[in-house]
């Protein structure tokens, strides 16, 4: 449980900066009076609340998948933060100055599947966590806790350290490389615990936990 | 806890915390006159916040790892679905009381959040004006308040959710109606409310919102008429409280949060005007605020004497362009220089585009420049400068930049080498921009790179595809001619010689007033340009010319 807590508050942490640099990507291309700020924000919660539903559903169809899920989520996150600011200019180069209604669907469209994955990841961890602690308080509360703690420190040091020193393309690889590299180690992890010989091991772990 | 009240409570909670989030980055941004850290440090306080209330909530909900496990296995053994409602029905005699128990807390948490939420704003305020407090300290402010307001989600999943196979899909359910409610929040405070009432109006309203959720929330939980009629009163009592007690309690807000312990006892703002995209206030003596920056003064007079605003830039625009026939302006700022510019015999068409309509309103509030905002030449669009040139394809003999002081957030969008490339590919041949570097070597700089042709006049840049040629004899016969709403800007008396002091080449801040493009190259050699992506006035180089 600790290294999912470790895992959860780095994957906060990127989030966090995704969202303080998309926006200023956002804002520029699509303006920042209020009409264009709110679709964007509103877009990145939506996103979230989607995706909190898909992780829902996920978590509740793959029970014993969970992890898998999770890293197969960090990875989408971080393959996206990758390219995101190069997707982001390339349909901007076509739809700068476009309508309000149009802002708004651009928006939803291309933050839906990012916040998406982002939003999934709770749900997935929290129906991992609770089946172990026998607790869903505690185990939401902990997640909650430490993934918001992620983020608090996430927007913290892109406001104070990555997009000075690094900008807004550089601060996005930063958050991507944190995701990417997550993916992988809990896909490894994943793979060895999922392995047949590792199986009983591991529910014989839960069962006794 | 039943599932749709689990839900309600989810989404009211979630609206309510977004709201207060809204409100004081509305707070935070004019304290701190809308630094690029304000987004990320409120954010950040508002993170830790709701970190601490799910510290808070992992602590309230220890004991109960064993009846959730006990009332799960009795509801399995009974066949029952294991999800929302399994407590209720399998452990119903426990069950009532704690559910009461539940339903109290999170009415208590509820209410504590909202009266703190209420004094934020005004606490912060008096802090900064009694006792200097440093912008920073309303962080941990706001970091509390969410503390309360983040422990309520825990709580609602902890009642709500037994643990299961399904506990995963319940939390979605729990965690997209916060979402919802927190979208809701944003859209109905950020867009609709803010728009129509004050800073003041909407923490009362929500404050009282809040007040009766966490009431109502108590109320179920009692059982005896007495301990209902007490709630009822005590509800009823805190909420008029708070109405008579928010006019003292928001007096001179924003005057505070502007002027610190400067602010003299008495002094208030000629007008304040609160929209959705921004408050803009206005000084006793003329001087416009956007966001709490300065932003302009209501002065159109070209006299030394009494030019606090330096309009003498504005009437330089006839003299470094021949002909200015079609003018773009981004910024409205005091609309001091729209009411100079658009009584120029050669003007035809002034086109502003300015994000925030308070300031249209706070300029038709003005005896010196109300007449500009209605004058036939000019249309106003409201909107973003950037934006605007992206979607139309017009070209102007003049484009001018009211910018914003370039350490403020989103100063890039009009001083970084993307949008200068972008406005010149929106003048007509032999046209100029024209904009304030608000005396930042970077955006001097900037400006240099872009332009073939460039000048600096005080902390104006001028840029040009072509020579750019200043006619000071023009310069003084247009003083002497110019007239706004039909009278005679200088006195006919001593125009001459005040237009003489207007164009006299005195130094700037100890430095030459005018500039030319290599010196700036030679001068910043060194010096990095402003782009989209650094943004580098923003976050780091904070260097001033001179």
């Amino acid at each position: 449980m600790p290294i999912i807590l470790i895992f959860f508050l780095a994957s906060g942490w990127s989030a966090l900066v995704y969202q303080v640099v998309w926006q200023r990507v956002l804002f520029r291309v699509y303006g920042v009076d209020i009409h264009a700020t709110t679709y964007v924000v509103t877009a990145f919660m939506l996103g979230l609340g989607v995706g909190s539903l898909l992780g829902g559903a996920l978590s509740r169809r793959f029970p014993t998948h969970s992890i898998f899920l999770f890293g197969a989520f960090e990875l989408g996150i971080g393959l996206f933060g990758l390219l995101s600011i190069n997707l982001f200019e390339w349909v901007a180069r076509f739809t700068a100055g476009t309508s309000d209604l149009f802002v708004a669907c651009l928006s939803f469209s291309l933050l839906l599947l990012p916040t998406l994955m982002m939003g999934a990841t709770l749900p997935i961890l929290t129906g991992y966590a609770s089946q172990r602690s026998k607790n869903v308080g505690q185990s939401v509360s902990q997640l909650y806790l430490v993934n918001t703690l992620g983020a608090a420190l996430g927007a913290w040091s892109a406001g104070h350290f990555l997009l000075s020193a690094l900008g807004l393309r550089g601060s996005s690889v930063v958050a991507a490389v944190v995701n990417l590299s997550l993916a992988i180690i809990v896909l490894l992890v994943w793979r060895r615990v999922s392995m047949p010989s590792n199986v009983q091991e591991t529910q014989a772990r839960i069962a006794s936990a | 806890m039943n599932r749709s009240l689990a839900l309600a409570l989810s989404a009211l909670s979630g609206f309510i915390a977004l709201s207060y989030e809204i409100l004081w980055f509305r707070t935070y941004g004019f304290l701190t006159e809308g630094s690029p850290q304000a987004f990320s440090d409120l954010m950040a306080a508002y993170l830790f916040g709701l970190t601490a209330g799910a510290f808070l909530s992992y602590w309230l909900s220890r004991e109960d790892t064993a009846f959730q496990a006990s009332a799960l296995s009795t509801g399995g053994s009974r066949g029952l679905s294991p999800a929302y409602g399994a407590i209720e029905i399998t452990v119903e005699e426990q069950t009532k009381g704690r559910f009461r128990r539940q339903v109290m807390i999170l009415g208590v948490f509820i209410i504590g959040a909202n009266l703190t939420g209420f004094l934020t704003v005004p606490a912060i305020a008096e802090g900064v004006h009694q006792y200097n407090i440093a912008e920073e300290w309303a962080l941990p402010l706001f970091a509390v308040v969410a503390a309360l307001l983040g422990t309520t989600f825990p709580l609602i999943a902890h009642f709500a959710i037994p643990p299961n196979r399904a506990t995963g899909q319940s939390l979605s359910h729990l965690y997209a109606a916060n979402i919802v409610g927190s979208t809701a929040g944003s859209l109905l405070t950020g867009l609709i409310a803010l728009d129509h009432l004050s800073l003041q109006t909407c923490s009362v309203v929500l404050a009282l919102g809040g007040l009766l959720l966490g009431g109502a929330l108590i109320y179920s939980s009692r059982t005896n008429f007495s301990d209902r009629l007490i709630t009822t009163a005590m509800v009823m009592l805190i909420g008029l409280h708070m109405i008579l007690q928010s006019p003292p309690l928001f007096d001179r807000v924003y005057e505070k949060l502007l002027y610190g312990d400067g602010l003299s006892e008495g002094k208030r703002f000629q007008s304040i005007i609160e929209k959705a995209a921004g408050v803009v206030t206005v000084s006793p003596s003329g001087t416009v605020y956007g966001g709490g920056s300065y932003d302009g003064y209501f002065n159109t007079n070209p006299d030394p004497k009494f030019d606090g605003n330096r309009s003498l830039r504005a009437y330089l625009v006839p003299s470094i362009h021949p002909t200015p026939r079609d003018i773009l302006m981004i910024g409205l700022g005091s609309a001091s220089w729209l009411q100079i510019l658009a009584e120029h015999p050669t003007v035809e068409r002034v086109v502003v585009v300015e994000i925030n309509p308070a300031y249209v309103e706070a300029a038709r509030n003005s005896a010196i420049v109300a007449s500009s905002i209605d004058h036939p030449k000019v249309e106003i669009v409201i909107g973003d400068g950037r934006r605007y040139l992206n979607a139309h394809q017009d070209k102007f003999d003049v484009i001018i930049n009211n910018t914003i002081a370039y350490w403020r957030s989103h100063a890039t969008n009009l001083l970084s080498r993307d949008y200068l490339e972008l406005a010149k590919r929106h003048l007509k041949p032999r046209g100029i921009v024209y904009w304030n570097s608000t005396k930042s070597i970077a955006a001097q700089k900037t400006g240099a790179v872009v332009f073939p042709y460039l000048m600096r006049f005080q902390n104006m840049l001028i840029g040009s595809n072509h020579p750019i040629n200043v006619n000071k004899t023009r310069w003084i016969q247009d003083l002497i001619a110019w007239k706004i709403n039909g009278r005679f800007v200088l006195p006919r008396n001593a125009a001459f010689k005040i237009a003489q002091d207007v164009v006299a080449e005195s130094p700037w801040k100890g430095e030459p007033p005018w500039e030319s493009r290599e010196e700036i190259l030679d001068r910043l050699e060194d010096v990095p340009v402003i782009t989209d992506d650094n943004m580098i006035t923003e976050w780091s180089l904070k260097d001033t010319f001179p």
